[in-house]
Formats: structure tokens, C-alpha cells, sequence
């Protein structure tokens, strides 16, 4: 067996700041063999890639690479073993077509250094043909789907000669039937004897497509299993060590007041068409819907993003028309984003800077002074409330995991106190553990009188988490049900109809 | 411990640590350098950039850059110093200045948020417009004004125990300036503008408004700065000013203030605009070549960058 390993990984400790990222992680990796690397947020995942891809620098420990000890300083360096990182976000050239993003940095070129693209396209060609996909290598990486431009970043790696492909979350941005082409694709490489680490949260896709499977929790290795010999659940108790579900909603804390009356409200622009509906008080309300069904326009619509073409919104039964975020904020709506890394995070800010932002002109004195008695103990609350790890509340929000960043977020609008909450995918990229915590924290919201809007994709848990559901597509509203009375399929089947 | 990891990772601190060193050569290499009297002659030569260096951090905090302060120094000067010499009192005349000053700057923050153009190209329109402006009022020629003792006090002469004046004025508006950045709320809705202007709005900052302020006070801030000059060399001439947008922008820069927005102090720009002060009294001290300076001030500016982003660069 020992002649197997490809990548040995042996008490890999790496700190940052107050933070112990990984504590003495060891495993290991099989030749040909697909690996599943499965934690939560925050477990450590991200931080091991980026030592295996020369991206950090591990504080102690040993990299085996074929049973030979390496030290990999720079991505440069990680490339020259053969070692390909494909990222969350797919680090392509937009402005450049698929062959010349192939050849980015590897250009075939004549005696007189004039690139030969005919060729360089015929060999992109040549790659998508050996992985069973066919491309136009001319088009604009800007203008192809997300699961083209993973394939295309795949070809690259290959064109390296890459033996060992590590995919960060490969399948969040995907639909269904993109999900298993890229596993056909997976299993083509695996077949020709490239070596493949998988990061995913999806559990029940890890289990269709590894051979084996790393749990870390907590920066710790908990176990390294193959994957016939394990379940979910078994895998989900790992990964948390034993969180327990909220009871499901009792709709009869719901009251019959209406906070939010939107009749026939329109957007030209963003395509939304005469939608109606009520949102009464303490009511978690979802919105099911497929991508571009305008769930995210409706959300920034009734947030004052944009201004509604025609309809109108009634807030306590007064009717009302903001013409700037702020101006809905002042009324008690708050509105997380669903995208997380461009609308929502303040990158060079610390922890309590990004959960303050919202209410920034609350927490001053007299003449704009910012007062810090109030300030930390705004931090510290919400710091404890949502269960934040981090450091401390100057802590810069950069070196916090997805799922703790998303935290900060939430609490920035749980500060802001208000009566309607709009939540856009609170939960999108996010692990088991912080999932239930963010559920436990909108049923808790719920209950302590705000009403709650959710929008995500995540169709099951939409049903667990709301009372009711509207169902949108094409930027109208094409059902409404109370969650307990519908079916996931029912949903489903309206969102696609045209 | 953490104090010192605090520190470390401050960009600032880099640059403190170069300007030690660099202070320490020049004590070493001449026997002028650490003296009183030329101590007080560097922060004098550096406060009428300083001036406008706080408040120029400030904008470019905010993601914003404003090329046009040389041109508005100059016009304001000059637009003081005409008014003064029409009979108008200096106090009024210098209070129309600021609102002048800020007026263009209002104008260059108008243009850039409501038209939505970048400000390198907005303000490199008006940094001619407003030096055409202080041509055309002046007829090209330069204006010596005959200033009331009471004014020049208080703007351009040496006073208590010989501090110069502008100085005190540089490290007055330091202190302002270092207030309203770091311990308002306008502050730290400059650094979320400049950060992640999309954010901000989405938590409600009205970031259209906090970037034109930013425009109008770094014209004030010219505005001050042409006013002072004025009163120091008793007179002004049209073309002056010409490159202070650079150097005020270098200072703000070496002092850690990042050009991507979002990063940077206004300690670290006061150290900055030292530096540059420091690097250029010591140079001349020295004995050095008039024509070697400007090149040797430019290797030095990237050094400096290059140092500060290096030695605090995160360890991974």
C-alpha cells in the first residue's frame, strides 16, 4: 500500500494570530484516488489547500510528496510537482477566449515568438475532447457559464500535466445536471491517473464521487475513512460532534397583523411583474425560486436599491417609497446580502467595524464622537450571541471563515434592530453547524417579534425554516403555500414553469 | 506581545522606523542637520503640503484623488491677494478664499459622484481649468501684497519662541484632521466608502455625500494652504503650486495610505510629509547637486513604499 501515497500530510500546524487554523493534522492521499476534504467552516480546509498550492507557509510539520519530504513556497513551486489548485472563484481572464485562458502563462509560439493560436485552439480542443466535453476554444471566458469556466480552469491543469487537482467547493455555483457532467469529467481524470482532492460541503455528493474522505473539525484531523465504509450521518456527527435541529415551526406564534403589504409591484428594469403579497408580524417568510427568477431584485427593490416602476408598499398600512437603502433602514427594514465577498464584506475593517456599519451614527456621542464603551459593548454582545470565533472584536474580518464573516454580517443587521428582516441566502456557503445556528438565530428573531423574509435556493431548508412560501419565476410570484402543506417537488415543479 | 504584533502590522510604523534611519545618516553625515533652528525650517518647508497631505489622505481613503490642489492653491492665492489689494479687509478676502477653495472642491466631488467619472480624469480637467482661472484673473503676472501685522502673525510669520507660524497651522490641522478620521463617525464612514463603496450603501452611508465632503475639504484645505503662502512670501504668483498634487500624494502614500482606498492614517501621513521634508533639508545640507535631488528624492520615495509594504507585509 505504501508505494499508493501520493501526498503525505504529517502534523501540519499553521496559527494566524489568535487563531490556531490546523493543530497537528496528518493523513494522506492516494495515487488515482478521489479524496473528499469535509468540515465545516472554519475547520481548517481552506488553510491545508493553501499550504499543499505553496500559498501559505505551514508553521510546523511535513509535506511527503512520494515519500520525499518538500517544502512548496509559491504557487510556482506547486506547479512544478504537478500540484493544480481550481478555486471557489475561478481566477480567469473575462476579457480573453477559452484557448488563450488555457495557454494563460504556457504559450506555444514560432521562432519569432508570435503565439500560434490555431494550434494552442486545436490543443484546447484536443483537452475538453479527453475530459468528453466539447468548447468553442475562440469564445470569451466572460461569456461562459460558470461550469464551463471550471472546466476550462480543469484544462488547464491539465495542460500543466497537473497529477494532483485540488477543487475548492467545485459544485456550489453548479445546477444539477452541470454537477454531473463535472463528475463524468472527475471520474475521466481519476481513470488516466490524476489524483483529486474535493472540498465540498454537499455531503451526499461526496459520497457518490470519493474513494475516500478527511474529516476536520476545529483545525483538527477527526478521521480519514473510505468512503464505502461510512454514511452521512455518520459523517455529519463527525463534522459537528453532535449539534441538535431546532424543533420544527409552530405556525400559531405568527400574528394576523400585516407589517408589509406589497400590491402589483413592478420593475421594468429588473423585470419584476405585478407582485403582491403580505408579511405579517413574527412570520418568517421564504421565497423559493430558481436563479434570475428576481428574488434577489425583489429583495433590493423593497430595500430602496432601486425604485419600483409601478405598485405599491405599505409599511404598517402607511404606504411608503424609499429612495435610498438608508431611507428603508430608518423605517426598520435590514437586508443581508447574498453576495457576501462584493456587496456586503468591508475587507480592511475589523470584526466590530463590519457589524457596526449600519448603525454607525448610533454608536457616536455628542458631535459625531465614537463611542467606544458602547461600540465594544455592542461587539461583545453580538460576539456572543451569534457564537463569533474570532480573536477579539478588532480582529480584521479577513482572517475569520466564511461561515463566522457571515455571522458579522447578521449581526450588523441584527444591530440595526429591525422590524423586517430581508435574509438573501443567509445560509449559502455556509456548514452544517453554522446553518443551525443561523436557523436557530431567524426562529429566535421570529419569535421575538421582527418578521423575517428569507430567500434561498436551498429548497429543503427553505420549507424547515419558514412559515409560508412564495414561489417566484420569471420576476413574478407564481405560488404561495404554507411550508408545512407542500412538498419540495410541488415547489420545484412551479419555480421552472416558463 | 500583542501590542507589539499590533504594531507591527501597522504600515506606519515601517515608515517611522525609515525616517530614523534616515534621520540618523543625516545627523552623521552633517553637523546642521539635528539642530533646533532647522528642525523647525523642515516642518516649516513641509507644512504648506502638509496642509493639504491630511485631507488629501482623507479623499484617497475614501478610493478619490484630487490633482487639481496646485491649481486651487494658486487661484485661491491669487483671488485673496487681488481681493486685499481692491480694498477688500485680508480677513474677508481670506474668508472668501476658503469658500472658493471649497467651491472648486465641490465642484471636482459634484462632477466626479454625479456624473460618475473617475477623478484622476474629472480633477485633471479642472487642475487646468483652475490654473486658467488663476491666469486669466491675474493676467498672467504675479501679485505682492503689503499685509496688516495682525494677519501676518497669525498666517505667515515666526512667532512664540520662534515657532514658525505655518507649522503650527500644518500640525493644528494634523490634529483636526486626525480627529475627524479616526475618532467621528464621519471617519468611519470614509473608510467604508473607500473600502467597499457597494457596502456601504447597502448599509445605509450616503457615500455620494461623504466623497463630494472629501472634495471640499481637501479644497479648503488648498485654499488654507494658498492663503498662508501667500501671507509668508508676501505675495503670490499665478503659477505656483505646479506639482504639489504629486507631492502631496507621495507623502500620503509613503505614510501607508493605501491607493486602492479603504487603508491608511493620518499619523502615518504626518510621517509621510516629514519624510519628504526630512529626505530633501538633508540632501541640501549635504551639499548635494541641485539637479541629482529630484532623483534621488524619487529612488527614495519607492524604497520608502517599498520598505513599509515589505516589512509589514503579512507573514504567511
Amino acid at each position: 500500500m505504501e508505494n499508493n501515497v501520493l501526498i503525505s500530510y504529517q502534523s501540519i500546524s499553521k496559527r494566524f494570530g489568535g487563531v490556531q487554523a490546523l493543530e497537528d493534522v496528518s493523513f494522506s492521499i492516494n495515487r488515482g484516488q478521489i479524496h473528499g476534504l469535509i468540515g465545516e467552516n472554519g475547520a481548517g480546509k481552506s488553510t491545508l489547500i493553501k499550504i499543499t498550492g505553496g500559498i501559505y507557509i505551514r508553521d510546523s510539520g511535513q509535506i511527503l510528496w512520494e515519500g520525499k519530504p518538500i517544502e512548496v513556497r509559491s504557487p510556482l513551486e506547486a506547479e512544478r510537482y504537478g500540484i493544480s489548485i481550481v478555486h471557489q472563484e475561478i481566477p480567469l481572464c473575462n476579457n480573453l477566449t477559452v484557448a488563450q485562458n488555457v495557454f494563460l502563462g504556457k504559450l506555444i509560439t514560432n521562432r519569432f515568438g508570435q503565439p500560434n493560436w490555431n494550434l494552442m485552439e486545436e490543443k484546447t480542443l484536443e483537452v475538453f475532447r479527453q475530459i468528453g466535453q466539447d468548447i468553442d476554444p475562440r469564445a470569451k471566458v466572460g461569456d461562459l457559464s460558470v461550469a464551463l469556466k471550471q472546466l476550462t480552469a480543469i484544462a488547464q491543469c491539465l495542460i500543466r500535466k497537473s497529477q494532483f487537482i485540488i477543487m475548492d467547493e467545485p459544485t456550489s455555483a453548479l445546477t444539477p445536471g452541470e454537477v454531473g457532467t463535472l463528475f463524468e469529467v472527475l471520474r475521466k481524470l481519476k481513470a488516466e491517473g490524476t489524483t483529486i482532492m474535493i472540498v465540498s460541503h454537499i455531503l451526499s455528493e461526496m459520497m457518490e464521487i470519493t474513494d475516500r474522505i478527511t474529516v476536520l473539525r476545529n483545525g483538527r484531523h477527526v478521521a480519514t475513512t473510505d468512503t464505502a465504509d461510512t454514511s452521512i450521518d455518520e459523517i455529519v456527527h463527525m463534522m459537528v460532534g453532535g449539534i441538535t435541529l431546532p424543533p420544527p415551526l409552530d405556525t400559531s406564534s405568527v400574528k394576523d397583523e400585516v407589517v408589509l403589504r406589497v400590491r402589483d409591484l413592478s420593475q421594468t428594469n429588473l423585470r419584476l411583474k405585478d407582485i403582491s403579497f403580505d408579511l405579517h408580524k413574527q412570520e418568517i417568510l421564504g421565497i423559493a425560486g430558481i436563479q434570475g427568477a428576481g428574488r434577489t431584485e425583489l429583495a433590493t427593490t423593497l430595500f430602496g436599491v432601486h425604485q419600483p416602476s409601478a405598485g405599491t408598499i405599505e409599511l404598517d398600512g402607511r404606504p411608503v417609497r424609499f429612495r435610498s437603502p438608508r431611507e428603508a433602514i430608518n423605517h426598520g427594514i435590514g437586508y443581508l446580502t447574498e453576495d457576501r465577498r462584493n456587496l456586503g464584506v468591508f475587507w480592511e475593517m475589523s470584526v466590530w467595524q463590519n457589524m457596526s456599519s449600519a448603525i454607525i451614527d448610533q454608536l457616536t456621542g455628542m458631535r459625531g464622537l465614537l463611542d467606544n464603551g458602547r461600540i465594544r459593548q455592542t461587539a461583545t454582545q453580538a460576539i456572543d450571541q451569534l457564537q463569533i470565533k474570532t480573536s477579539g472584536i478588532h480582529q480584521l474580518i479577513r482572517y475569520l471563515s466564511g461561515g463566522n464573516q457571515q455571522k458579522v454580517l447578521l449581526a450588523r443587521w441584527l444591530n440595526a434592530r429591525p422590524k423586517i428582516l430581508i435574509l438573501d441566502e443567509p445560509t449559502r456557503g455556509v456548514d452544517v453547524g453554522a446553518k443551525a445556528e443561523i436557523r436557530r438565530v431567524i426562529q429566535e428573531l421570529a419569535a421575538q417579534g421582527i418578521s423575517v423574509i428569507v430567500i434561498s435556493s436551498d429548497l429543503e431548508e427553505l420549507l424547515a425554516i419558514s412559515h409560508r412560501v412564495l414561489v417566484m419565476a420569471n420576476g413574478s410570484v407564481k405560488g404561495e403555500f404554507l411550508a408545512k402543506d407542500v412538498s419540495t417537488d410541488e415547489v420545484m415543479a412551479l419555480a421552472v414553469q416558463k | 506581545m500583542h501590542l507589539l504584533n499590533s504594531l507591527r502590522s501597522r504600515r506606519e510604523v515601517g515608515v517611522l522606523g525609515a525616517l530614523v534611519v534616515i534621520c540618523i545618516f543625516f545627523t552623521l553625515a552633517t553637523n546642521t542637520f539635528l539642530t533646533v533652528p532647522n528642525i523647525l525650517n523642515i516642518l516649516r518647508q513641509v507644512s504648506i503640503t502638509g496642509l493639504i497631505v491630511m485631507f488629501m489622505t482623507m479623499l484617497i481613503i475614501g478610493n478619490d484623488i484630487d490633482l487639481s490642489v496646485g491649481s486651487n492653491f494658486a487661484a485661491v492665492g491669487m483671488i485673496v491677494a487681488l481681493l486685499y489689494q481692491d480694498g477688500v479687509s485680508i480677513w474677508l478676502a481670506s474668508l472668501i478664499g476658503l469658500l472658493v477653495g471649497g467651491l472648486l472642491g465641490f465642484v471636482n466631488g459634484l462632477i466626479t459622484v454625479k456624473a460618475a467619472l473617475p477623478p484622476f480624469i474629472v480633477t485633471l480637467g479642472t487642475q487646468m481649468i483652475y490654473r486658467g482661472l488663476a491666469l486669466i484673473i491675474s493676467g498672467g503676472a504675479p501679485a505682492s501684497v503689503r499685509l496688516p501685522a495682525a494677519f501676518y502673525n497669525v498666517t505667515g510669520s515666526r512667532t512664540f519662541w520662534n515657532l514658525p507660524v505655518p507649522a503650527l497651522w500644518f500640525i493644528g490641522i494634523t490634529l483636526l484632521a486626525a480627529f475627524l478620521l479616526h475618532k467621528t463617525s464621519y471617519g468611519f464612514k470614509v473608510y467604508a466608502t473607500g473600502g467597499n463603496e457597494e457596502a456601504a450603501r447597502l448599509s445605509g452611508i450616503n457615500t455620494g455625500r461623504i466623497r463630494i465632503i472629501n472634495f471640499v475639504l481637501v479644497g479648503m484645505s488648498a485654499a488654507l494652504a494658498g492663503i498662508i503662502q501667500m501671507a509668508y512670501l508676501r505675495g503670490v504668483t499665478p503659477t505656483a503650486g505646479q506639482g504639489m498634487e504629486l507631492m502631496a500624494i507621495a507623502s500620503t502614500v509613503i505614510g501607508g495610505t493605501s491607493m486602492f482606498g479603504g487603508v491608511g492614517t493620518i499619523a502615518g501621513s504626518f510621517i509621510g510629509s516629514l519624510f519628504m521634508g526630512v529626505v530633501r533639508n538633508g540632501l541640501v545640507l549635504m551639499g548635494t547637486n541641485a539637479y541629482l535631488i529630484d532623483l534621488i528624492i524619487g529612488a527614495v520615495l519607492i524604497s520608502a513604499v517599498w520598505f513599509s509594504t515589505f516589512s509589514t507585509r503579512e507573514r504567511r
